[in-house]
């Protein structure tokens, strides 16, 4: 990519320029569309965007609408990778052919349904074949725009209209979620950097993307969207569950560089994981031994990243 | 003949209800199906349904339900919306900001679960000459709202009908109509009692009469649904200039965050955190752009001086 | 493990639900699932039921349509009852395992609601999905009501898996106008389906204690036997079908015709002839010009495949002039509507006094309106009297301007 995006120092340097303007049909405290917005803002004007099927096509585009004022195209949930590598060669031609002086940052914002199950061979191929592309995953845990259906991001113990909790299945969902930051960092060895972020943390999420756009090759962000709608609870605390989940190891941010990693936040003390899930509506018919394993599935992630060991349970 | 009147259905009564997405839109389903579960127990030929254009639906979104009740067989079955409006429901009093009254019958009921009297709901009205009734009831009395994701998308909703508020408002249209009996209602409804609580304790006055006293909006006359004829090449749409009137949102905000400009230090979280980029710098603070704003609340609940309060939108008259 | 027993009931059930119930009492083994609209309810309905107790089945959250047939070719190669489903552009995604399943004649059943295919985005329906696959040897047919849509569930599922047929089924319904709107639905007690659909019996299976291979490879002097194989299959099909849609009906109280379900056909003078949902828009402004004096009649096909050649022919030549509504699309399709004129006109060649007209109507998901098809019974009525075809396909609303 041509231009080099300078990392944004503090809030006050933040882009004022919106590149994902009001009107759209998303939710009212849509986590997805707030990062989506984040995005496009630290991206800026010379970037054209992928959109899979998902929540933010069909919220964003309804109806026969947009509000992006980059260069935008629907792509199948399926071939994200696919499509963004075509268009990444596309402009690799016009470059060699004619000279054509333009490099637009070529970026794919895939929900976790597309990016780590459908997708995932399209993502998979596209980043192997070494395109120059930031895949982004927004992941609000679940298929929402369907009306909220489990993904592989959907957190054990999780409601789903596709894992309801009843008496033969008492914790709803009963699989756990699969890594896709580690599973795409693990066997991609030409990555040229991965990222997680959180809107609780907003400059450091645009100053990921920036990196992930500067870098000369695939990079791949994935980024923590609350959802109102699919967990359960009331839009204006999206920001609030963004924190609370990185500050209970919930959700984990690091970055890794030439393969080398570093976690970009570590809470001075972590919460108990019941402070997080106790919020949301999604996991209130959940039982203390649920709980349990859920916090134990956290502590052996959050120990292998060097984090707080957890603070005694509140009474 | 002409088809229009070859096709009338002239005992057919459409009532539509208009409710939130997510947080209360399993009541609105509700009162559409517990009126069309009503009449089926009065002995009516009956239709009731989601609005699938509206799905799915997201958070404060204004969406729409439909019950059908007819002494005949209902020969317009497969539509996306009722055709008119005999009776409008409104979940939340806000919703009268959207376009509810358009394309009512003559005699039409507008049904209004709020605390406030039928006077001040006028205030944001228009004066259409087919309103006849404008009914009050406070659903919260009786109950929570109800809130599942268990009943959407034509699966059968695991937790029963007419539990939240949609109790007291189908009791209200019951009393305020007829349309369907009360017995009925209590017949097919979880809590029987909330429907009679509606049933008795709604408020209903005489439409016409308050706008005869200067109270309402003007009314410009209805607009029918439009044939579409063309689309632009391929679907493809130019990019925004700098806001999308493709969807314009302010119809979603229950409450608008109002701000105290000398609390405001510009520090700028308020616009990181909007999802819909409607806070701007001013020339010493930030403005809110309520053309668009959904009253989500994440700039008052995370701005760091609390300069912002969240106050109801029926609360602004403008 | 037994499933809890509900019994009998009759409730308002929308398509997706009723298909779920007869996924219930049908005792489907192994159910592979992946949302997408308008069909997701279905999947939703028997998440609860398994987690209820209601239904005792594996559910596997496929990763993509093409892994959900690709569990169920895998569980009903080893002899299980499977079930899937999916719409629009799902449909097509799976395309690649719907020649393999009917050539290893698997009789699983896929349930279909309905939806145009992209681009771009549109939760409306068109027949477009499903007819898409009409070739891959699958049976295929439309339900026109929750209640027929329950039934199917069960009829397919003993026709699929009868000795003289094994193949798989896709059971069809219109998105949105069949599959969410609720209509009252009578489902069936769970001994009286036991009796009358028996566990499926596999021709051939993966079992270690009766090793085979399914599916070697094989070279061109094997084709014409290989497909020719399928052909008998469909054949039996075509005989099965009225032999099973009588005993269906004697079961469970039903009327349910093989083939065509005519409605005032009698003596009419013009006929439409459509498949699902607008079918019966169609019968309620059949009924109305009835009264009027005008003689119009209505076919809806059940099953487009097999497609009921001899008796859509045998019963066409009596009309002087048909409408075919096509809700799908088949672009630079012969005669230029869709896909369902081309088959019909294909199957009453030779009767050169029924003149038959495309209408390519709803498209989109777009609703079919009764002033519509009073309009394009004026069009057909024209045909009849004047024995002459100004125009051989039209497409609504552009060419019908009311």
């Amino acid at each position: 990519m041509a231009q080099i995006l300078e990392e944004i120092k503090g809030i006050k340097n933040v882009p004022q320029d919106q590149m994902m303007v009001p009107g759209h049909r998303t939710c009212a405290g849509c986590g997805p569309a707030l990062v989506y917005k984040l995005v496009a803002q630290a991206a800026g004007p010379n970037s054209i965007f992928i959109g899979p099927t998902g929540c933010m096509y069909v919220a964003n585009t309804s109806y026969g609408c947009t509000p992006w004022k980059m260069p935008w195209i629907h792509s199948q949930i399926t071939n994200g990778g696919g499509v963004a590598a075509g268009i990444e060669a596309a402009y690799k031609m016009f470059e060699k052919k004619r000279g054509d002086g333009i490099k637009p940052n070529i970026i794919v914002m895939w929900g976790d349904g597309g990016a780590t199950d459908i997708g995932l061979t399209s993502l998979s191929g596209a980043i192997y074949r070494d395109h120059d592309v930031l895949f982004v995953c927004y992941d609000n845990e679940s298929y929402a725009n369907t009306g909220v259906q489990t993904s592989p991001t959907t957190p054990y113990g999780a409601w789903t209209t596709f894992t309801p909790a009843g008496p033969e299945i008492p914790e709803g969902k009963t699989l756990w979620p699969k890594d896709n930051p580690k599973l795409i960092a693990g066997g991609h060895p030409n990555l040229r950097y991965l990222a997680t972020a959180s809107p609780a943390f907003a400059i450091d999420l645009m100053n990921k993307v920036r990196k992930g756009a500067n870098a000369k090759g695939p990079a791949y962000i994935h980024l923590h969207a609350p959802c109102p709608k699919g967990w359960n609870f009331a839009a204006k605390d999206t920001i609030d569950m963004a924190k609370l989940a990185v500050d209970t190891g919930m959700y984990l941010l690091y970055e890794i560089v030439d393969g080398q990693m570093r976690v970009t936040y570590k809470p001075r003390v972590r919460k108990p994981v019941a402070e997080y899930m106790r919020l949301q509506g999604r996991f209130s018919h959940l039982a203390p031994e649920h709980f349990a394993k859920m916090q134990e599935y956290v502590d052996k992630r959050a120990q292998e990243l060097g984090l707080p060991a957890v603070m005694p349970p509140v009474q | 003949m002409n088809p229009h009147e070859l096709f009338f259905e002239p005992t057919l009564k459409q009532i539509t209800t208009w409710s939130r997405g997510v947080i209360l839109i399993k009541d609105g389903r509700d009162v559409s199906f517990l009126l069309g579960e009503g009449g089926r127990a009065d002995g009516k030929f009956v239709q009731a349904y989601e609005n699938y254009v509206d799905l799915p639906d997201r958070v404060n979104v204004p969406v729409t339900s439909f019950a059908r009740i007819a002494d005949e067989p209902i020969e317009s079955r497969f539509l996306y919306e009722n055709s008119a409006h005999d009776v409008v429901v409104l979940l939340e009093e806000s919703l009268v900001r959207s376009p509810v009254l358009n394309l009512i019958t003559g005699g039409a009921t507008l049904v209004v679960n709020t605390k406030r009297a039928p006077e001040e709901i006028a205030k944001f009205l228009p004066k259409h000459p087919n309103l006849k009734q404008i009914v009050c009831v406070d659903a919260s009395t009786e109950g929570r709202a109800a809130f599942t994701l268990s009943g959407q998308e034509g699966a059968t909703d695991a937790t029963g009908i007419g539990g939240g508020y949609a109790g007291p408002l189908a009791g209200a249209v019951a009393k305020a109509t007829g349309l369907v009996t009360l017995q009925g209602l209590k017949k097919v409804a979880k809590n029987p009692k909330a429907v009679e609580y509606g049933f008795n304790n709604c408020v209903i006055a005489d439409a016409q009469a308050i706008f005869a006293k200067g109270i309402g909006k003007e009314f410009q006359g209805d607009t029918p649904p439009q044939t579409v004829w063309e689309v632009p090449f391929a679907g493809t749409v130019k990019a925004p200039v700098d806001r999308n009137f493709g969807m314009v949102t302010n119809t979603w905000r229950i409450e608008r965050p109002v701000l105290q400009e000398e609390l405001c230090t510009q520090c700028q979280i308020c616009m990181l955190n909007c999802p819909d980029a409607c806070i701007k710098l001013t020339a010493n603070a930030v403005a809110v752009d309520y053309d668009f704003c959904k009253g989500c609340g994440l700039c008052t609940a995370t701005c760091p001086t609390n300069a912002f309060t969240d106050v109801p939108e029926l609360d602004f008259v403008s | 493990m037994a499933a809890k027993t509900i019994g009998a009931f009759k409730r308002l059930l929308t398509g997706c639900g009723a298909v779920a119930h007869g996924v219930r009492l049908s005792d489907v083994d192994v159910i592979s699932t992946y949302p997408i609209r308008p069909y997701t309810g279905i999947m939703s309905e028997l998440a609860r039921m398994i987690a209820d107790g209601e239904l005792v089945a594996e559910y596997l959250h496929a990763a993509g349509e093409h892994d959900q047939l690709s569990v169920v070719y895998g569980a009903c190669a080893a002899g299980a009852r499977a079930f899937t489903g999916s719409s629009g552009v799902g449909v097509t995604y799976g395309g690649e395992l719907y020649s393999p399943i009917s050539g290893e004649r698997f009789p699983l059943q896929m349930a279909i609601a309905d939806r145009t295919l992209d681009p771009p985005g549109d939760f409306g329906e068109e027949h477009t999905d499903a007819l898409t696959f009409r070739n891959q040897g699958w049976i295929q047919g439309w339900a026109a009501t929750p209640q027929e849509s329950l039934d199917n569930t069960i009829f397919l599922y003993r026709l699929g898996e009868d000795p003289r047929v094994m193949l798989p089924q896709f059971n069809c319904q219109d998105g949105y106008f069949v599959s969410h709107i609720a209509d009252e639905v009578e489902v069936y007690d769970e001994k009286r389906v036991k009796e009358w659909l028996p566990p499926f019996q596999p021709l051939h299976k993966l079992d270690p204690r009766m090793p085979e291979s399914l599916g070697p490879q094989i070279s061109p002097p094997s084709g014409p036997a290989m497909q020719h194989q399928r052909k008998l299959a469909f054949d039996n099909v075509y005989k099965v079908i009225p032999e099973l849609t009588e005993s269906f009906n004697k079961a469970f109280g039903r009327n349910y015709s093989p083939w065509l379900d005519e409605y005032m056909t009698e003596d009419a003078e013009v006929v439409f002839v459509v498949s699902g949902a607008h079918a019966l828009t169609a019968q309620t402004v059949a009924k109305k010009l009835r009264n009027l004096g005008e003689k119009v009649g209505v076919i809806r096909l059940r099953w487009i495949r097999p497609f009921p050649t001899l008796e859509l022919r045998q019963s066409l030549s009596r009309f002087k002039a048909v409408g075919v509504i096509d809700t799908n699309v088949d672009f630079g399709c012969p005669v230029g509507a869709g896909v369902l004129t081309s088959e019909v006109r294909a199957a009453c060649y030779g009767l050169d006094n029924t003149k038959i007209v495309g209408f390519v109507a709803g498209l989109g998901g777009e609703v079919v309106t009764r002033e519509e098809f009073y309009h394009m019974t004026h069009k057909l009525q024209v045909v009849a009297r004047t024995g002459k075809v100004e125009k051989e396909a039209y497409w609504l609303p552009f060419d019908l301007k009311v």
